[in-house]
Formats: C-alpha cells, sequence, structure tokens
C-alpha cells in the first residue's frame, strides 16, 4: 500500500459522496422477493385502511343493519358475503385494517420504546440495575399475555387507547430482553473502549455506538411485535375487551362469526385471513430487515 | 535528570474471582521519558494489557500510583478523566473490532474532536479530519468509507488517526501490529516511530513480538505472571540478557540464517497461575538455574546503569 501523505481539500473529500446507511439498507433489502412481498403488503393495507376511512360512511356501511340481506353467501355485489346483521364482510374487512394496524404500530411504539430502554440500560450497566430490570420483566412475563391484557383493560375501561396501551405494556418485557441480549456482545467490543477513552460519556456511548450496533435484533423485534400486537389485539377482542362492538375490528368480527362458523364459516374466514395475512407480511418484512441491516453482509 | 512524563509506582492489580485472586498486576515499577518508547513484554497472560488499561484508568488499579507529568491520575474524577485522556490515547491491537462498523472513517476520527469540543463548525471539523488522514497516510477519497472496506493496515491507521485527533502526548500501543500481516507490520510500526518525532510523542508499547519492540524501543521491561523481571536499554537488553526468561525468550527469536546454529534455551512446563501464586519467584518451577534463594520473591535491582533485573542469581554473581 503506497502511503499517501497529501492532504485532501474539503471539496476535494465532498467529491466522494457518502452513502447513506439507509440508502444502503435499501439496496440489500430489495434483494430479497418475500421482503419486497412483505413490504408491498404491509404497505397495501395501509393505504387501504386511509383510503377507507375517507371512503366508506361508518354509520351507513359499516354499522348499519339490513336484515333482508343477512347471511349471503360471496357473491359479485358482495366479494365477502354478509354477516348476520346483512353488513358487507369485504367493506368491514376493509375498514378493519385500520383498528388493527394502528394498534399494531402505536403499541409496538410503546413497547419498543420502554421496553428497549430498559433493555440498553440493563445490558450496558450491568450488576444490580440489571438485576432489578430483569427480575421486573420475569414477574411480567409470568402473567399470561392476555390476562395481563384483560387487568390492562378492566382497570382503564374498554376503549382503542387502552387496548393499544395494553398491548404495548404487555410486550415490554419482550423487548427488554431483547435488546439486553443484543446490548451484551455490542459491551465487550473495544470500539466502546475506545469511545470511553475518546471522552464520550455513558449517554453518547449508548446512543451513538450501543444502540445503533444492537438496533438489528430490535428492528425485527419491531416487525414481529407489530405483528404480535395485532395477534394481543384481536385475542382480546375476540374476548370482548377491544374495540367496542359494532366497530369491525377483526378480532371482534371473529368472534362475532363464531356461533355461525359450521353453516357460514366465509363469516370466520374472512376476517382471520385478513390478520393472518397482516401479521405474515410484517414477518416478512422483519426478516428481510434482520438481513439487510447487518453490515457486513454489504458489498 | 531526564524528563519523566509518567511514572508508575507499585501498581497493583488484582481481579477476585470465585477460585481465588488472580494477581494480573503485582507490584510493578517503571517510568517513562518524555518522547520515548518503553517496551513492554511478555507472554500472554503476564499482565501487561493491564497495565496500559490501568494506566488509562480503564480498570481500575487495586492499589499504586500513576504519575502523568507529576498528578497522581488514580485519584482523578470524571472531569479530572476528561481532560486526562485527552493527553493519554489507546491505540488498540485489533482493528477489527476497535472501529464502530456503522460509522464511517470521518465520523469515527472526528468522534474525540467533538467530543471534547475542539472545533465547533462542521467545516472545521472535517478539515481537522482531512488533515488527521493525510497524516498517518490515509487517501482521503477513504473520507465516507466504512471500516469494513478497509483492510487490517488501513483500519489501523483511522485508529492512530483518532488517537492524534485530540493532540495526545502520550500514547499506549496495545499490541497494534500483532494482528497485521508482517509486510504491514512494518508499514505501522514506521509510522508510529514518523508520529513520535514529529509531535514528540511518548510511547508504552506493549507487545509479545520481540523483533517489533527491538525495532521500536528505547527502553524495554519484560513481564513475566504479574511482574517485571528484567528493565533494561534496548540495546543492552538484546546484548546482555540477565533473567533466565529473557535469555529463553531472546534465543526464541528466529533468525534467517540457514547456517546459523543457534542454541535454543527451551522453557520447561506451563506458566503458572496467576491465582493465589506462591510467595517465591514466580519463575522459580520453570528456571534451570533455581536454587534455595528462590523460595524466596527477587527484588528489581540494578545491576548496572540503567539495567534492572529481579533475579537471585545476581547476587550469588
Amino acid at each position: 500500500m503506497a502511503t499517501e501523505q497529501r492532504k485532501y481539500s474539503l471539496d476535494e473529500i465532498r467529491a466522494y459522496k457518502k452513502r447513506s446507511l439507509a440508502a444502503e439498507v435499501w439496496r440489500n433489502y430489495k434483494k430479497s422477493p418475500s421482503a419486497m412481498v412483505g413490504l408491498f403488503v404491509v404497505l397495501l393495507l395501509i393505504i387501504v385502511a386511509i383510503i377507507a376511512q375517507f371512503t366508506f360512511d361508518y354509520s351507513k356501511d359499516i354499522v348499519q343493519q339490513n336484515v333482508r340481506n343477512r347471511l349471503q353467501p360471496p357473491s359479485a355485489n358482495h366479494p365477502f358475503g354478509t354477516d348476520q346483521y346483512g353488513r358487507d364482510i369485504f367493506i368491514r374487512v376493509l375498514y378493519g385494517a385500520k383498528y388493527s394496524l394502528s394498534v399494531g404500530i402505536v403499541s409496538v411504539a410503546i413497547s419498543c420504546a420502554v421496553g428497549s430502554t430498559l433493555g440498553l440500560i440493563a445490558g450496558y450497566f450491568g450488576g444490580a440495575v440489571e438485576n432489578l430490570i430483569l427480575r421486573f420483566c420475569e414477574i411480567f412475563m409470568g402473567i399470561p399475555s392476555v390476562l395481563l391484557g384483560i387487568a390492562i383493560m378492566a382497570a382503564f375501561g374498554q376503549s382503542l387507547w387502552v387496548l393499544m396501551l395494553a398491548t404495548g405494556l404487555v410486550y415490554v418485557p419482550m423487548f427488554a430482553r431483547t435488546a439486553r441480549a443484543a446490548v451484551l456482545p455490542v459491551r465487550d467490543q473495544e470500539y466502546i473502549e475506545a469511545a470511553h477513552v475518546c471522552g464520550l460519556n455513558d449517554f453518547q456511548i449508548i446512543f451513538g455506538h450501543v444502540l445503533p450496533n444492537s438496533m438489528a435484533p430490535i428492528i425485527v423485534q419491531v416487525t414481529m411485535g407489530v405483528a404480535n400486537g395485532i395477534l394481543t389485539a384481536s385475542h382480546l377482542s375476540f374476548l370482548g375487551l377491544g374495540v367496542p362492538v359494532p366497530a369491525p375490528e377483526w378480532g371482534a368480527m371473529l368472534s362475532s362469526g363464531r356461533e355461525f362458523i359450521r353453516d357460514y364459516p366465509y363469516l370466520t374466514f374472512f376476517p382471520g385471513l385478513a390478520i393472518m395475512i397482516t401479521v405474515l407480511a410484517f414477518n416478512l418484512v422483519g426478516d428481510g430487515l434482520r438481513d439487510a441491516l447487518d453490515p457486513r453482509l454489504k458489498q | 535528570m531526564s524528563d519523566i512524563i509518567l511514572e508508575v509506582d507499585d501498581l497493583v492489580k488484582h481481579f477476585k474471582t470465585r477460585r481465588g485472586t488472580v494477581r494480573a498486576v503485582d507490584g510493578i515499577d517503571f517510568s517513562v521519558e518524555r518522547g520515548k518508547t518503553l517496551g513492554l513484554v511478555g507472554e500472554s497472560g503476564c499482565g501487561k494489557t493491564t497495565v496500559g488499561r490501568t494506566i488509562l484508568r480503564l480498570i481500575e488499579p487495586t492499589s499504586g500510583r500513576i504519575l502523568f507529568e507529576g498528578r497522581d491520575i488514580t485519584k482523578l474524577h470524571k472531569s479530572g478523566l476528561r481532560s486526562y485522556r485527552r493527553e493519554m490515547q489507546l491505540i488498540f491491537q485489533d482493528p477489527y473490532s476497535s472501529l464502530d462498523p456503522r460509522k464511517t472513517v470521518s465520523q469515527i476520527i472526528s468522534e474525540p474532536i467533538i467530543a471534547n469540543k475542539l472545533f465547533r463548525s462542521k467545516r472545521e471539523v472535517d478539515d481537522r479530519v482531512a488533515e488527521l488522514m493525510a497524516t498517518v497516510g490515509l487517501a482521503g477519497r477513504l473520507f465516507n468509507s466504512y471500516p469494513h472496506e478497509l483492510d487490517g493496515g488501513r483500519r489501523q491507521r483511522v485508529g492512530i488517526a483518532r488517537a492524534l485527533a485530540v493532540e495526545p502526548k502520550f500514547i499506549v500501543c496495545d499490541e497494534p501490529v500483532s494482528a497485521l500481516d508482517v509486510s504491514i507490520q512494518a508499514q505501522i510500526l514506521n509510522l508510529l516511530k514518523e508520529l513520535q518525532m514529529l509531535f514528540g510523542l511518548s510511547y508504552i508499547f506493549i507487545t509479545h513480538d520481540l523483533s517489533v519492540v527491538h525495532h521500536i524501543s528505547d527502553e524495554v521491561a519484560v513481564m513475566y505472571l504479574g511482574k517485571i523481571v528484567e528493565k533494561a536499554p534496548t540495546e543492552e537488553l538484546f546484548e546482555n540478557p540477565l533473567h533466565p526468561y529473557t535469555k529463553a525468550l531472546l534465543s526464541a527469536i528466529p533468525i534467517p540464517d540457514i547456517r546459523h546454529k543457534r542454541e535454543r534455551i527451551l522453557i520447561r512446563g506451563e506458566v503458572a497461575s496467576p491465582i493465589d501464586p506462591p510467595p517465591e519467584c514466580r519463575f522459580a518451577r520453570r528456571c534451570d538455574h533455581a536454587f534455595d534463594a528462590c523460595k524466596e520473591h527477587p527484588e528489581l535491582r540494578e545491576v548496572s546503569p540503567g539495567h534492572l533485573v529481579a533475579c537471585h542469581l545476581m547476587d550469588s554473581q
């Protein structure tokens, strides 16, 4: 290697443009077809949720009963058929995307923010702090998630926001443990020691070095968490504890269609399919992101 | 008198483990003159890396004093430690794990500049980084590269540039070349020497490679199981090793001459455990010359000007 001793001017350096991390990740992400399918479905769901919000009238299209039309099989007029009150299941499933997506995303935002911070602190500082946080998490994890959700719903009442909070709190320990496990190998790397020598404080080290390097499992957990959140919210709604009844939440639709499952399976089939596709799509995105985020795979 | 920049006085570092106390560093003294290099040699596990880390206060010493320009740095608290680390830096052994894989070369080098608020505007910081890159011989086009795109030698240059960023007076080099190819080792060693002349740096050079230490050090201290067994100016040590351990080490240096018939001194056995060692000479059980006196630990004594040895054989002669 020839040693260059010449100092480059700033303009010369600017010529070598920095490729941003996001662009790099996107380049890798694109390579995986399944991840792209997942992303496409997720984006489609978001668009559908937004459009459905404006094109359908809640009181007229979504909840108004039309008993003469009840329990119609799928047809051109009603692609997914109608339920026991004569409401179009197709429209209700489309409209319901908004509940599932918002519950999934907001609840994960809550559990990720709280859980990852706890996990980072536990992993970075170790010792008594770590012990305290981990034991706390174990106590929480000892309670079945649906039971915990029910307890929170019972305490705060039944609404969309409480559903988000309940689902979010249920997954805090999972995020804390994931984050801590991701921090452990990073904490002992020499570049953390180097950062100490450079004069960085703990806060700068945690958010400047530890977090970016332990991000991959957390991001994967986020996308999987959205899927889990949607499932848990559906569980709670299925039990009648989620979004109040006439709203077309997928879990609630499953619940109300349950009585008719023998003769009119499409009442439960389509909301169930919607949940499955959404969960699968988020999981595919999570898998793709995990691979794309590993800097060692870059070429 | 010579100008001493760093003085280490009876430094001790014990690690408490379930199986007993590991005496990683067990009472060592040395000093480094301004602008000079002290080579710290020893095999794996002898405590040389612990010494380097302790001097930087990355590890808290169990006892002893570390005087940097007359100040005892073992008593420094947060803010004092921060300003101390502007004068004392560390170059790491492994250029693969010592650079954050998610940061570009310029981000890595600018980190100490920003953390210590040496320059404030983006332009000034970038300019300083470009200057540092030129100083260590990194092409400017690598400014926005990621570490995994560089080879070992270039990575180590990034590590050196980062250490130089705060204009330190003293650098602890912890085996900076042992992870590199031999051809690149020489480049990095020469760079370190150049920088020493250019900036008047003082080094502690930790290594297990005797030919490297010969090349770069002014003075050499040989460590064995947490103790310094011999310390002398480089030429003196290589020509006239006195401690049996040093002799054995030196006899192991390969000499590229096919007709050279050398007497290789083989050391018996294995390194004893540093966990609760008996109070005898640490090397006694492996030493061919061990005798009764070796039941007691020998003190480091000056046998000729600047040449210190910790061995009872010196008394009997």
